[in-house]
């Protein structure tokens, strides 16, 4: 059964916010994906293809080739997809924009630090 | 020099002076470059590979992660549709099923069963059918204006199957 787009996101936060804080900008992106992964794998009906091009109702962690810098912030790393930018500090901080500049997840690294408070 | 996605915006922006066009630049210039096009606040998101074509889709907040609704080919094509979406302020239509591609083009069932001459309760009942003949598949996308083709993917490349060989006498 396939749930909501915003259920399944929500759902999402709320995992990703009580998971562990990690130490590095690798651990984060595993977290991260391995989490929403799973959240779609439950709830979304849709089959995990991520190399496919097209929609298929399905949400998908960030993919390595959407990676940005981050200009004047040479310790946080940037994966953009179509309506949000998801900073990842190399603390392992991780931070989910949408491009209407609503902070959607806000989670500090295993040192307690946002990705913001990393220069 | 300019690549598909720079030459997209140059023709949205002649199209629409006052509209805001921003490029977001990956990291490496092989990576996914997007355009935002915003009108009248109207949001039209392009992401462009070089490898994949241009992927057009009209955002909602809970889309983290969702890949582009629509995919075109060519930059013209793509310019079509985005300078489409923003006059009409419309939305993309996501997924892949045949209502979908159907309602994507602007086709009612009763336009593509004119087109087929058949009825369009026969349509609705080809859009909902599980399995299809490839003729039947190809005709109805034809009736949508467009032409179905048929690839097969291999861990080390895809091939195109010649449709044409797969049909009997009378679907041809």
């Amino acid at each position: 059964m396939e749930v909501p787009k915003r259920e399944r996101l929500e759902e999402f936060f709320r995992r990703l916010l009580a998971a562990p804080g990690v130490g590095s900008f690798d651990e984060a992106l595993e977290q991260l994906s391995t989490i929403l992964d799973a959240v779609e794998d439950e709830l979304s009906g849709a089959e995990n293809v991520p190399q496919d091009w097209q929609s298929d109702q399905r949400l998908y962690p960030p993919q390595k080739d959407s990676l940005r810098v981050v200009p004047e912030h040479p310790r946080v790393r940037r994966f953009r997809n179509r309506r949000h930018s998801t900073y990842i500090g190399e603390n392992g901080s991780v931070e989910i924009v949408s491009l209407s500049g609503r902070v959607e997840v806000r989670k500090p690294g295993r040192d307690g630090r946002g990705v913001w408070e990393l220069d | 020099m300019m690549n598909e996605l720079e030459r997209l915006k140059e023709c949205l922006s002649a199209r629409f002076p006052t509209a805001c066009l921003a490029i977001d630049r990956p990291a490496l210039e092989s990576g996914g470059w997007f355009l935002d096009a915003t009108l009248q606040g109207h949001l039209v998101v392009v992401e462009w590979r070089a490898d994949r074509g241009f992927g057009v889709s009209t955002p909602s907040e809970d889309d983290f992660g969702a890949k582009p609704d629509e995919v075109y080919p060519t930059t013209d094509a793509a310019c079509s549709r985005v300078v489409e979406l923003l006059l009409s302020q419309t939305r993309t239509v996501p997924g892949r099923t045949l209502p979908k591609i159907r309602e994507s083009r602007g086709l009612s069932q009763t336009d593509v069963a004119q087109r087929l001459q058949i009825n369009q309760g026969a349509v609705s009942r080809l859009e909902r059918r599980d399995d299809m003949l490839v003729g039947t598949l190809r005709n109805l996308i034809a009736a949508m204006g467009g032409r179905l083709k048929l690839i097969a993917e291999f861990p080390d490349r895809c091939v195109d199957i010649q449709i044409d060989q797969l049909l009997n006498g009378d679907a041809r």
